[in-house]
């Protein structure tokens, strides 16, 4: 079984572990090497008491127990003599991509008192002895499950442990009836009894059903983290939570430090802003979400976490200013041919995925939308609207890997397409340049080749190169017709050198080469932060068609020191720009101060360096003496982990932007860099770990991102500047089959520009709005009430999930954008989605 | 990646009901446009402006003249005050002169370029350059005003060329009939009136787009009344018909209807027509 290999926070009582961190894949489980038997407390025993005591044993990466917490006590003292005892056990270790590494177990320690002990006679030739071999399956999924106890009740033999595949195995077992007992904290319990016979081998297969949340093995917490705030989504958990239909990116938006992006927008904004990249197994993608953010465009279900950096992010990321994103892809599945099928009121998706060698899977996945069949079938004939493409998305995933020995190559093909052709016959009121066939079309393409070797226990190289292709297309009417087309070949290279017990070297490279083809017909111009509008049908045609290449190649290196409860990470990256052509050094610098165990400080500072975009600088719209925008950002921490659940995270941070791109109103500059910003403000984390039936957080962010338009403008708001953003998020599981999720948010209201009049244009006879001061008025707040419940039917080779999801369920009509008479003189509210119920269906086997 | 214009919202919402007054309804003062004769000039060509609207006794007209606008996204400012002119005149009509007699153009432009590139009253080939290219559109600013009150802005754009080749002329309105009638037409209160537009083929001109491709002017109409609801707001091409219902309530004069046809590169033409309430 993969297991995610992810530091949840979890310690023991008294973790003194200096274990290397863990990433990966669980190729080895641990095994039980010496049993140690606990004496039986002696009150107990004179009361004829019999307990079991279930522990949380932290194995370290030699096999010892560093610790043992009671999880589920008894009492009666045999609390203290189960941990005593378990605390001497020995395992053999497990192993994480083939490298010894520290783990945590449920473990359960049983006190009997009836049954005498059955003594093995050491010669086996005088007790005739068989054998039982048998594997241990997740029912519905048909997962090996790896580190799930098993023993054998009544006899003295000490419990096994299935491996990586699920299999135990017992050499040695007196010949008769023998009751086996298969528990573990996160599983239903097996008691069964198989009859022994003499010199055979007695096999049996187990389907054991999911009760919890968590995994059978967590890798233990205290990976050493490089980047002040990073979060950590974990895949399993995120398909339960309302409003997102299971969507792993959009679960991103629930999270502290992320701002609730208007309807209609796409972008992820970290911090008050600065842009942000997605990245998809260590490789820039060219969109991260579908239209309008309805899904994103990749599988959640290939994707093993989502890592998120709202800021001060390392030296390996660069070229954006703002935050970012890196989704990390699991290993397809060798343990069998595995899939699911699921749709909802959107779209329908599939995976598939399965062993082709020995040592190499394959996972294939694909999703297409079916809401522009509903859409385009309600809208009325005679409205003068019509749709002849619908909002349609599909994307689709290849990922094949091997691993060989210290060697993984994983080859990934993905792409994703959008597209939108609306016909309006009757142009509205307000332009009669609004009509015709306008056009939304974006795709794009590519394939990534990524080797990883293990070199030795202290070095790791990792290559991946990729090659993206994106074609935008957008139309508008007679007015508009762009066709964007670029071609980038992505490589990256990292080495992680561990040169000593306490430092990590770590360096690489990133290059994006890039080829853009721009063509660009018509007049207007696209709305840019800062506008108060979009100016359609204003200015001169204008046609050019240009085609530009520029590298973008960068250098990193960052150095983890540990000084005791300290480690420091200096870093630095450097960028060469060929488009601007300036070359850009970054230092980045990270402390963390282990204060306690259970108490982390963390600070960070650093500077980053965005390209501007490419109309930027590209003529005859834009200019070429445009410049990099920068950003310095910092952040102060404080996290505390109060149990192997609770956490709490708290940061305040500061992000100042400089040399920020801007319209220029002469006509022969059209952009500088005269343009600047800051942001700052705290954000808190409060989240409860996946337990057996409960996972949820509480995230609030208080911030503000202002914006200044030059050297003597005053500050204004940032278009999507939220002072308060505050998210709840809980799922509890209410049987092992029923689960209900809920979801509440309260957001500021998003800035808004008011419009105090209007000129009427008479060249195209359509009314040009006149602006207020920008940005100084705001929409009324937004708060949502979400929830979801989901139904598990659970067969012994499959399971059904169906799921009922409603938005809005007290239907808050939240304010979306005003809409306007044709002369502006009128306008009324306009709103986001009222109460919205959705189901879905998901099969699995 | 270039960030994707997202106008999907703008389309959803286009076609959406609204409950706002239609735009063809005129109940107050209203500027239907500015027809321009010549609609495209040269550098020396004498240019009339007339602003079509519903016309009120007492209205002063405030011009400004613009040769380098900045555009929509900042209110139509023009670029440096020293290259606005001002006109006001107490009717709806203006005549400007662009040759050295009149506003000067040209060297307005040379001027104020040769003050930016520090060539001090000079003009180095890089300023003439520079002023030459901005020899483009010439922005007009019509303030409508009752007494201190501004009721309209209105902007209008007259192309300037290099050269007086291949100008843009203003289209024709071939017929106009009401009910099929070119010279008739009544109001009849909860009635229909029909209407049926031609424009002169001749006087949509072809040309040549930025792209290089060629292609010939569309007319675009635009309806107004001082009663009832159109079936179509614009309408497009050569011919066009549109119906206009009239509400049973209707009284008074009539209806007063306005007919504003343009050529999609500046050109316009405009018709009124009355309306006598039937007897």
């Amino acid at each position: 079984m993969p297991l995610a290999a992810h530091a949840q926070g979890e310690t023991a009582d008294d973790t003194t572990s200096e274990t290397p961190p863990a990433t990966g894949v669980l190729t080895r489980a641990p095994t039980l090497k010496s049993f140690v038997k606990a004496p039986y407390p002696p009150a107990a025993e004179e009361a004829r008491i019999e307990a079991n005591v279930e522990l949380l044993l932290t194995i370290d990466a030699d096999g010892s127990v560093s610790a043992a917490a009671v999880t589920r006590g008894a009492g009666h003292g045999f609390d203290e003599a189960a941990v005593a005892a378990a605390r001497q056990f020995r395992f053999t270790p497990a192993e994480i991509d083939g490298v010894p590494a520290a783990v945590q177990i449920q473990f359960r320690y049983g006190f009997t008192l009836e049954k005498k002990t059955v003594v093995v006679p050491p010669k086996p030739k005088a007790i005739p002895m068989g054998r039982l071999s048998g594997q241990l399956r997740e029912r519905g999924t048909r997962t090996r499950l790896a580190g799930i106890e098993v023993r054998l009740a009544t006899l003295d033999l000490d419990p096994v442990f299935t491996d990586a595949k699920g299999q135990f195995r017992f050499d040695a077992v007196p010949v008769g009836d023998v009751t086996i007992v298969v528990s573990d904290g996160n599983y239903e319990t097996i008691e069964d009894v198989e009859t022994i016979a003499e010199n055979q081998e007695t096999e049996v297969v187990y389907y054991l059903g999911r009760e919890g949340f968590g995994d059978a093995v967590t890798v233990v917490a205290r990976r050493p983290k490089k980047e002040v705030t990073r979060r950590t989504v974990e895949i399993r958990e995120i398909r339960l939570i309302p409003g997102t239909n299971g969507d792993a990116l959009r679960v991103v938006q629930n999270l502290p430090g992320v701002a609730r992006t208007p309807f209609g927008r796409t972008e992820l904004i970290f911090r008050g802003g600065g842009n942000s990249a997605a990245y998809l197994n260590q490789q820039l993608i060219p969109l991260p979400f579908h239209f309008g953010g309805i899904r994103s465009t990749v599988a959640s279900a290939l994707i093993d976490s989502i890592e998120v950096y709202p800021g001060n992010f390392s030296a390996e990321f660069g070229r954006v200013n703002g935050g970012v994103v890196d989704i990390s892809l699991r290993s397809p599945r060798v343990d069998g041919w595995h899939g699911y099928a699921e749709a909802d009121l959107f779209d329908a998706g599939a995976l598939v995925e399965g062993p082709v060698s020995t040592h190499s899977g394959v996972a294939v996945a694909f999703r297409r939308s079916y809401v522009d069949a509903i859409l385009a079938n309600a809208i009325p004939e005679d409205s003068g609207f019509q749709l002849s493409t619908a909002p349609r998305y599909l994307d689709g995933q290849v990922l094949w890997e091997t691993k060989i020995n210290q060697h993984r190559v994983r080859a990934l093909a993905y792409g994703s397409s959008d597209e939108f052709v609306a016909v309006l016959s009757e142009p509205p009121d307000t332009s009669p340049l609004i009509r015709g066939r306008s056009r939304l079309g974006i795709k794009w393409a590519g394939a990534q080749l990524e080797w990883r070797w293990q070199l030795s226990d202290d070095v790791t190289h990792t290559a991946n190169v990729a090659w993206v292709s994106s074609k935008v297309d957008v139309e508008f009417g007679e007015n508009v017709d762009l066709d964007f087309l670029f071609n980038q070949l992505l490589v990256r290279e990292r080495i992680d050198w561990r040169l000593g017990k306490d430092t990590v070297l770590r360096f690489g490279q990133d290059v994006d080469g890039r080829e853009s083809n721009i063509k660009a017909f018509g007049k207007g111009s696209r709305r840019r932060e800062g506008d108060s509008g979009a100016a359609l049908g204003d200015g001169e045609e204008v046609f050019s068609e240009t085609t530009q290449y520029d590298c973008f190649p960068a250098l990193w290196t960052d150095l983890e020191t540990k000084f005791g409860p300290i480690t420091i990470i200096p870093g630095a990256r450097v960028d060469l720009f060929e488009q601007t052509d300036e070359w850009l050094f970054q230092p980045r610098f990270t402390a963390r101060w282990e204060v306690s165990k259970d108490i982390d400080l963390k600070a960070g500072v650093g500077l980053y360096a965005e390209p501007p975009e490419a109309d930027e600088t590209t003529l005859p719209q834009g200019n070429p003496a445009v410049n990099a925008e920068t950003a310095l950002h910092t952040t102060l921490g404080y996290e505390h982990r109060f149990t192997s659940l609770l956490k709490v995270d708290f940061n305040v941070f500061y992000k100042e932007f400089d040399d920020l791109v801007r319209r220029n109103p002469d006509p022969d500059i059209r952009f500088d860099n005269e343009a600047d910003g800051r942001a700052y403000g705290a954000e808190i984390l409060l989240e409860h770990a996946p337990s057996k039936r409960f996972f949820g957080w509480l995230a609030y962010t208080i911030q503000r991102s202002e914006r200044r338009d030059g050297p003597d403008a005053q500050w204004r708001l940032f278009d999507v500047d939220q002072t308060h953003n505050l998210i709840g998020v809980g799922t509890y599981r209410i049987t092992p089959e029923w689960s209900l999720g809920a979801r509440w948010r309260y957001v500021t209201g998003t800035p808004r520009t008011p419009i105090v009049g209007s000129i009427y244009g008479a060249d195209i006879d359509q009314y040009y709005p006149v602006y207020g001061e920008l940005n100084s008025a705001r929409n009324t707040d937004f708060h949502q009430l979400d929830l979801r419940m989901d139904w598990d039917f659970v067969y012994q080779l499959w399971r059904l999930t169906v799921y009922v999801d409603v938005r809005n369920v007290y239907n808050r009509a939240n304010a979306s954008n005003l809409r306007y008479s044709y002369d502006f003189s009128q306008s009324e509210q306009g709103f986001e989605i009222p109460i919205f119920p959705s189901f879905g269906v998901r099969g699995e086997f | 990646m270039m960030r994707p214009v997202l106008f999907i919202c703008v389309l959803l919402f286009a076609g959406c009901e609204t409950n706002f007054v239609p735009r063809t309804l005129v109940d107050d003062y209203r500027v239907f446009g500015v027809v321009t004769e010549p609609p495209a000039a040269y550098p020396f060509s004498t240019v009339n402006l007339k602003v079509m609207d519903t016309g009120e006794p007492g209205l002063t007209y405030e011009w400004t003249l613009c040769p380098v606008a900045i555009g929509a996204l900042l209110n139509f400012a023009c670029l440096a005050p020293e290259l606005e002119r001002e006109f006001i005149t107490d009717g709806p009509e203006l005549m400007v002169d662009f040759g050295p007699d009149g506003v000067d153009l040209l060297g307005t432009l040379i001027a104020w370029f040769s003050s930016q590139t520090g060539a001090d009253g000079d003009c180095d080939a890089d300023c003439m350059a520079l002023a030459m290219d901005r020899v483009l559109d010439v922005q007009f600013t019509v303030r409508t005003k009752r007494g201190d009150e501004t009721l309209f802005t209105t902007v209008r754009n007259v192309r300037v060329q290099a050269d007086d080749v291949d100008l843009n002329t203003n289209p024709v309105i071939d017929v106009l009939q009401v009910d099929g009638e070119a010279d008739g037409g009544v109001a009849r209160p909860g009635g229909e009136v029909m209407l049926h537009l031609e424009v002169a083929p001749e006087s949509l001109q072809t040309f040549t787009r930025s792209n290089g491709e060629m292609d010939t002017e569309e007319a675009q109409v635009s309806w107004y009344a001082t009663s009832g609801e159109f079936d179509s707001t614009f309408s497009f091409g050569a011919v066009v018909e549109n119906r206009l219902v009239l509400p049973a309530n209707l009284d008074g004069d009539g209806v007063h209807l306005f007919v504003g046809l343009r050529d999609g590169r500046g050109g316009f033409t405009f018709v009124e027509r009355m309306l006598p309430l039937a007897p």
